[in-house]
């Protein structure tokens, strides 16, 4: 079920009201929830609710382990085993193949042979982030940052919550589990945040993220070398912004759905592409991941406690799991190595943090730099193969054809509409939200119905699935 | 790697709305969309496997779709989409 489509008009006219009144009886609003949100999951597929509630049973089970345990070696392995058994489980359904390819691959330039069997197996929807969820959970109880619920409905709640069950954001266990403890007030919904987060989320996935990967991206990835190096450069640029409208539209009506139902979870997104620096951009993009990776693998990994040379070696490492938990695929490790080693470089010239080196440079060639080295990295996140993303920068930096293009007309307002939301300044969203929660009732319907009714009058005849959907 | 706090969830900077309103505009303008756009919850009930609840919500559906063309709820969503077409040089999927 997505997000822009009748059936999930139809499912959260029904869940809305069934939520509110049952917001007296808190368990039961729980209960109620977590039924919809399994609906919701088994809409893509029946048979791996099983794996989400096995997942949020033994997490739930392990955390009143941990707090039995005292501290020590017995505690930390029993840590250790939920940590193996959620990556056991996400890299039986989506790494096994992968590691098993790159085995053989690798056996065969050693000059040494062998056979393995490949499994035939379905990637069950969201599981990256179901994983995230669950870590998140365990690694908290152990490091005693929270008390482990008793209560299994939470947990089979803040796992499967459908908002963010699918795409995020990576609502952390401590975050939600305080918001189930009590009921919502219903005197009290950020109604012009919500409306501007879903309307504003329709229109960049079914309208910007749509018409830029249907009219343009997708035929400019599929044969890089029948392009010409301008329509490749702008290719590149109308990838950024469609992986940023579908993926910030997910995550933004996500926010904005969950709030109508009473619950909070972090932004996501903040104008990434006005990034100042690469660190500046993670600060920016998908940010619940990245400080998902700073706190859960990064500093375990030491951080930057352990000198220089420590510091770069747990940065690669966190950039380069972070990109592998996107795909098996080498090119997502290596779109992850890049953002690292531009990382790593940031702080080379600019001491901690990289600030000092920003101040060397004017903020304009600063996010020239920034941006399109961004740019350049998502052509690996893009392209269906390495070899195909290597044709794409060779083509654009060499090819024949320089000039000339064949984006159409509608795609380049598309693109300069896209550009428009990382230019207008916050302070604007903020004015037109405060506008319309003091507007009369009537404005507040026409707003949103204006808005859904231009997205419907413009839209392509199908909404493809978010991108992130995948991961 | 410094980020900002993720973990705690801000409270958002709003003027509070009741719940009341905020199911008059979900449903007012899902409402308004069902008579402006008709020919949409049709189209997708034909979708489905056929069955009796999805003949019996078909049938409604096609009421209102009837209705709103009988009153010309739905003239504006046409006339918008044959100029946007017009003007794209787009064609209907």
């Amino acid at each position: 079920m997505l997000f822009p489509t009748i059936e999930f008009a139809i499912f959260f006219a029904i869940v809305f009201p069934l939520t509110w009144l049952l917001n007296d009886r808190n368990t039961a609003k729980k209960w109620f929830l977590t039924a919809v949100s399994y609906f919701f999951y088994g809409f893509w597929s029946v048979h791996f609710t099983a794996l989400l509630f096995g997942s949020s049973l033994g997490n739930f089970l392990l955390a009143l382990w941990l707090e039995r345990l005292q501290d020590g070696r017995w505690r930390r392995a029993v840590l250790w085993l939920g940590i193996a058994a959620n990556l056991a489980v996400l890299g039986y359904f989506k790494y096994y193949n992968f590691f098993v390819a790159s085995l053989i691959n690798l056996m065969l330039a050693l000059g040494l042979p062998i056979e393995l069997t490949f499994i035939e197996v379905a990637l069950p929807i969201a599981i990256s982030f179901l994983t995230f969820h669950a870590l998140s959970y365990i690694i908290d109880v152990y490091g005693r940052r929270i008390k482990p619920t008793h209560s299994l409905i939470d947990i089979l709640l803040y796992i499967s919550f459908f908002p963010h069950l699918i795409a995020g954001p990576i609502v952390r266990a401590r975050a939600f589990l305080e918001q189930t403890v009590r009921k919502s007030d219903p005197r009290d919904i950020a109604l012009g945040l919500c409306v501007f987060l879903i309307v504003g989320g329709l229109f960049k996935k079914v309208i910007i993220a749509n018409y830029l990967a249907t009219d343009f991206v997708d035929g400019v990835f599929r044969s890089p070398e029948a392009f010409s190096r301008l329509d490749l450069l702008l290719g590149m640029y109308a990838y950024a912004l469609e992986i940023y409208c579908d993926f910030s539209a997910y995550t933004d009506i996500a926010i904005g759905v969950a709030m109508l139902l009473g619950y909070r979870f972090p932004q996501n997104f903040n104008q990434p592409y006005r990034a100042l620096s690469v660190q500046d951009f993670w600060r920016r993009w998908h940010m619940t991941l990245s400080s998902w990776l700073r706190d859960y693998l990064y500093i375990p990994l030491g951080g930057n406690r352990g000198g220089r040379l420590a510091t770069y070696r747990n940065i690669m490492i966190t950039m380069g799991l972070g990109g592998l938990w996107h795909g098996a695929s080498f090119n997502f490790v290596i779109w992850g190595l890049l953002h690292g080693a531009a990382l790593v470089l940031e702080r080379m010239l600019g001491g901690k943090g990289g600030e000092e080196g920003k101040r060397r440079i004017p903020a304009v060639l600063a996010w020239f730099i920034s941006f399109h080295f961004i740019c350049l990295t998502w052509v690996f996140f893009r392209a269906p193969s390495l070899e195909q993303a290597m044709s794409y920068l060779h083509t654009l930096l060499f090819g024949d054809a320089v000039l000339g293009t064949t984006m159409s007309p509608l795609v380049a307002v598309v693109l300069i509409v896209g550009a428009l939301t990382q230019i207008i300044p916050d302070r604007w969203f903020d004015g037109i939200e405060a506008w319309y929660d003091r507007a009369p009732t009537l404005v507040k319907v026409a707003i949103p119905f204006v808005v859904i009714f231009a997205v419907a009058v413009a839209a392509p005849g199908g909404v493809p699935p978010f991108i992130y959907f995948q991961f | 790697m410094s980020l900002p706090d993720t973990e705690h969830v801000p409270p958002p900077r709003h003027r509070p709305q009741s719940l009341r309103t905020t199911a008059v505009v979900i449903y007012a303008t899902l409402a308004l969309l069902l008579l402006a756009i008709p020919q949409a919850v049709p189209n997708w009930l034909k979708g489905f496997e056929p069955s009796v609840p999805q003949s019996l919500l078909l049938e409604a559906a096609l009421s209102v779709q009837s209705f709103a063309n009988r009153i010309g709820a739905d003239w504006a969503y046409h006339e918008a989409r044959r100029i946007f077409l017009d003007t794209t040089g787009k064609r209907e999927d």
